[in-house]
């Protein structure tokens, strides 16, 4: 079981993601619509997610300078990179992101990179 | 009027009319205001040439005159519109900016004409054109990061050369004016100066044709990425969505044997949309 941080834009990704995860019985901790709430819930966690679930087109802040700041304040975070801009791949690799998935991707790919992420942990 | 002379305002009319036609092919299929300030910029630019010819061509002194401060009046005016045309490529250009200058650029010189001063009069519209030209041409330079984002390194080349050409232009041109060849490229004697004046003045038309093609062609390219890309990335959402949702309802529920075959068929259409999306998104 891991716990996990969702951030997207789109409230029906996340609202599918949240339960698809909950069956798995993955817990998720806290959900953010834009990066810089995802940045500022971040900061205000007492339990640091172990994995956290990120798209990169957002408003106010996009997904990869929110991933920055949060790796900034901790490098050890694993986050899933899942974004439908598949021209970013590499920089959000290069940023310190553990996986990069290409919306749109099946569930069980995602399912799989979790179980992943859990074993090495 | 040499024939130097003469030719080479025949081939620099023929290269303003390539210009008009290029403009109002780009208004006809694209449309946008800065083609109609090209188009009009082109026109002068050809009336220009026009009185250039007749310079020499009149006996009568008063006419003569006319046609020089024409020329010199209509060949600023037209480099503002030029100028400012091709500026409008990296921000947004104030009509009634453009209409003030080209209004100062007619009447002050024409003022000066009407007073009897003649020379002053064409060297006022040679400052202003100066002045214009200057400051268009070096405005891009705060604008780099436009070449990167929007452009490519084509216009950047070709506004470089652009720059480097108006310079040696600029600077043949003020050393000509210093040794008293202000209205010696219409004479009918041969000079080095006269020959290097459309010489160069062929060159500077033909980069500003090259330029204005490379920067509508990028902007063309750039706009026709972002939609791929915008479509593409908005699509994979959408189909993220449905993938996710037939798959969640074919998790949660004991669905009927008919229910399932429809939930799957829509996760193999989703499947092959997907792959249509990555399709789009690598087509160049």
């Amino acid at each position: 079981m891991a716990t996990i941080f969702l951030i997207d834009d789109d409230s029906s990704i996340i609202a599918l993601f949240d339960k698809y995860l909950t069956i798995l019985g993955h817990k998720i901790i806290a959900k953010a619509y834009n990066g810089e709430d995802a940045i500022k819930l971040f900061k205000e966690f007492r339990e640091t997610p172990d994995i956290i679930l990120m798209d990169h087109r957002m408003p106010k802040k996009d997904g990869l300078t929110a991933a920055k700041e949060i790796l900034t304040s901790n490098n050890n975070i694993k986050i899933i990179f899942f974004s439908a801009d598949y021209a970013i791949r590499e920089k959000a690799l290069a940023l310190g992101a553990k996986y990069f998935l290409e919306k749109p991707f099946k569930l069980d790919k995602l399912s799989q990179i979790i179980d992943k992420i859990v074993s090495e942990n | 009027m040499h024939v130097i002379a003469l030719f080479g305002i025949i081939l620099l009319i023929s290269l303003r009319v390539v210009g008009l036609m290029i403009s109002i092919e780009f208004l006809v299929e694209i449309k946008g205001f800065k083609f109609k300030i090209l188009i009009i910029g082109w026109l002068t630019w050809i009336l220009a040439g026009l009185c250039a010819l007749l310079i020499n061509n009149s006996s009568n002194s008063f006419l003569s005159n006319t046609f020089r401060l024409i020329n010199g009046i209509s060949t600023s005016v037209a480099l503002l519109l030029i100028m400012m045309g091709l500026y409008s490529y990296f921000q947004k250009i104030s009509r009634k900016l453009l209409l003030f200058l080209s209004v100062i650029f007619v009447v002050v010189p024409l003022i000066a004409f009407l007073l009897g001063f003649l020379s002053q009069a064409i060297e006022i519209a040679n400052l202003s054109l100066f002045l214009i030209v200057l400051v268009y041409t070096s405005l891009p330079l705060r604008k780099m990061n436009i070449f990167k984002d929007k452009l490519s390194f084509k216009s950047l080349y070709w506004y470089l050369m652009l720059v480097v050409s108006i310079l040696i232009f600029l600077t043949f041109y003020l050393i000509s004016i210093f040794q008293g060849f202000s209205f010696g490229f219409y004479s009918d004697d041969f000079s080095i100066s006269m020959l290097l004046n459309y010489l160069i003045g062929c060159l500077i038309t033909l980069v500003i044709l090259i330029y204005s093609i490379h920067l509508e062609y990028d902007i063309s390219r750039t706009q026709k990425y972002n939609l791929r890309d915008k479509y593409s990335h908005d699509l994979g959402n959408l189909v993220q969505v449905i993938y996710s949702a037939a798959i969640l309802t074919n998790v949660e529920e004991d669905l009927k044997k008919e229910k399932a075959d429809n939930l799957n068929l829509i996760q193999k259409k989703c499947e092959e949309a997907a792959k249509l999306i990555k399709d789009i998104k690598d087509t160049q």
